[in-house]
């Protein structure tokens, strides 16, 4: 495991807050409402042109 | 297809595998080799992701099977979101901070090596077949549109791959992911343009929706909660997210892609935008497939969409009957075609009346071309020809009706989204090769360059052993289905053991162990089971019940074992 120990020493693992939303606890909320509001519009495009 | 396509053609791929060793030069150690020394940036990562599972079949199947089945497939996508998100919570910090090449590497930290190496060997038994399968998949349909023999067109995405990953390692995988998936996007979305075009004068891209939502091929989603049916909203949100939460949680071809990014932020992103991005793209990709539906409304298709198939049937002795079909089928055409634009009049300026009776007509026209073409296909399955022409429906428009030079640019997209998804494939199943089996059970104390050269040649074998499975993967007849359902056998086990690693703390390695063992055998009794006729279990089923039994038998011998240590220790 020589590899390993090496790789281990020095890696950026620390995760810092993501470049929009502020923390990742909102840009996951933000993904869920996007999800929402996909499939409502994938509702309405198939009731209005069907 | 004419000289400019295979110009356009030959230029895409040498310009893949330019790019490829371009961007992979300099990965001397294998850190760089099998991890691209982490130092990719969230687009890179996102990119890669999305091309590594997008398969050449996802472009050819799938505006065929908008043009079978509607557009309810994207509803499959919908729990992928919710994987990803789960996924960036918890697999990506553990993964990056154990600083793992290997998901399954993972596994001898939490549990022990047993555990790591059975995880690893499912992974590389179901993984190779796969790695095999998704260059003959493609291979098959590109030499029955191009009319060349299925040797060449393996050879050719088989040896355009191995020159590129046996040079630059994951780096070109990663790169060149990036770039095919720049190229598919751009051919998806001409190809769209053009299929809007071609739609005869008076009917508008509005006009087009009208007659593909009249005629059902809108349906993208359906809230009702029937167990029978394949795609609806709930099927797709929770079976949809156990089979997002396998392939890129477990599955080494996936972690690797995030593996690789600089930090857990930039990994994370990928995730995330693979979770914002899929859904729409699936969605316009079923689109497209629902245009080239309406295109066919209004231009003859082929009775059957497989060229060769239709050719042999036609030199065969049910040629007479088979003929008699076609004429049938393009009288009818035109049947429906009169239909169609007495509807879109009707809804422009008629009574409501005369709009339900216009839909009632083409409902009419449409179960009469249905019967046409189920005769048709009749008489195919008593060829013993494949009546299965979903993967050519969009090829067969694409050369028939796209300019000199889009069709080559089609094709290349093809070969692209082949060569994405086998050389992530292959990557990963070198890296797991070197990592979890060769360095860690037959060579563990070596030089960084004996290493190297083993990953290489990792690399390497599994691309020639990918390439000659899909050359003798046609003489291995019905084996075909048989290596698809296999994979299904493995993947709820992995997943089980993964869930109990990441959130099942108390539990140890040896009731896992057993569980994984337990579970296999399990599904593959009800395979075997099921292959008699003694159960009746659809092997989607299969992942899902392999994973219950794992987390349910690794809790079960975790509660024998902790109450014998007490009595023992007494």
């Amino acid at each position: 495991m020589t590899m390993l120990t090496q790789d281990s020493q020095g890696n950026a693992n620390q995760s810092e807050a993501p470049p929009i939303l502020g923390s990742w606890r909102n840009l996951y909320a933000a993904v869920v409402v996007l999800l929402g509001f996909l499939v409502l519009l994938f509702y309405a495009f198939m009731k209005i042109f069907s | 297809m004419r000289p400019v396509d295979w110009a356009v053609l030959v230029l895409t791929l040498l310009s893949i595998v330019g790019y490829g060793i371009y961007k992979g030069r300099g990965s001397s150690t294998v850190r760089s080799y099998l991890l691209a020394d982490k130092q990719m940036r969230w687009y890179t990562v996102a990119l890669s992701i999305m091309a590594t599972q997008a398969s050449a079949i996802t472009f050819t199947s799938t505006p065929g099977q908008a043009f079978v089945d509607g557009m309810r497939f994207v509803q499959f996508y919908f729990g992928l979101p919710l994987a990803m998100i789960i996924l960036s919570a918890t697999a990506v910090p553990i993964f990056h901070k154990l600083n793992v090449y290997t998901a399954y590497e993972y596994l001898e930290y939490r549990f022990d090596l047993k555990t790591r190496t059975l995880t690893s060997i499912i992974f590389l038994a179901s993984r190779g077949l796969a790695a095999g399968m998704t260059i003959y998949a493609p291979s098959l349909v590109l030499s029955v549109m191009l009319g060349i023999d299925i040797r060449i067109t393996s050879t050719m995405i088989g040896g355009a791959i191995i020159v590129y990953t046996t040079t630059g390692g994951v780096k070109a995988v990663n790169w060149t992911d990036f770039q095919q998936m720049l190229i598919i996007m751009s051919g998806m979305v001409i190809a769209f343009g053009m299929t809007i075009a071609l739609l005869p004068d008076d009917i508008s891209f509005v006009d087009a929706l009208h007659v593909a939502g009249g005629m059902g091929k809108l349906n993208t989603v359906d809230f009702s909660l029937d167990f029978s049916n394949r795609y609806n909203f709930w099927s797709g949100i929770i079976g949809g997210m156990f089979v997002a939460l396998a392939y890129f949680g477990t599955d080494q071809s996936q972690v690797q892609r995030y593996l690789t990014g600089k930090s857990v932020t930039q990994s994370r992103l990928g995730l995330m935008f693979n979770a914002v991005a899929k859904i729409p793209m699936q969605f316009f990709i079923l689109l497209l497939g629902a245009m080239v539906f309406v295109f066919y409304q209004f231009t003859a298709p082929p009775l059957f969409f497989n060229p060769v198939e239709s050719e042999r049937i036609k030199t065969g002795p049910r040629a007479g009957t088979y003929v008699q079909l076609e004429m049938e089928h393009e009288r009818q055409i035109d049947e429906k075609a009169a239909s169609l634009r007495r509807y879109l009049a009707a809804r422009e300026h008629g009574t409501p009346e005369e709009v339900a009776h216009a839909k009632e007509e083409i409902a009419m026209a449409q179960k009469k071309g249905e019967a046409i073409r189920n005769s048709a296909l009749e008489v195919l399955k008593a060829a013993n020809a494949d009546a299965n022409d979903t993967n050519y429906i969009f090829l067969t428009f694409v050369t028939k009706f796209l300019p000199a030079g889009l069709v080559g640019l089609i094709f290349a997209c093809i070969f692209a989204a082949s060569m994405s998804s086998t050389s992530g494939e292959l990557s990963a199943l070198a890296t797991s090769s070197v990592i979890d089996v060769y360095k860690r059970h037959f060579r563990q104390e070596a030089d960084e360059r004996h290493y190297l050269l083993v990953s290489r040649l990792s690399m390497a074998g599994w691309g020639v052993y990918g390439i000659l499975f899909a050359q003798y993967a046609s003489r291995l007849g019905s084996l075909v289905e048989a290596v698809n359902i296999l994979g299904s056998l493995f993947y709820g086990t992995m997943l089980g053991v993964f869930l109990v690693a990441f959130y099942l703390k108390r539990i140890s390695g040896t009731p896992v162990f057993w569980g994984a063992l337990i579970s296999e055998a399990v599904v593959f009794s009800l395979f075997l089971l099921e292959q008699a006729g003694l159960v009746s279990v659809a092997w989607l089923w299969y992942p899902v019940i392999g994973c219950i039994v794992v987390i349910t038998m690794a809790g079960l011998i975790h509660g024998i074992l902790s109450r014998r240590e007490p009595v023992r220790g007494q």
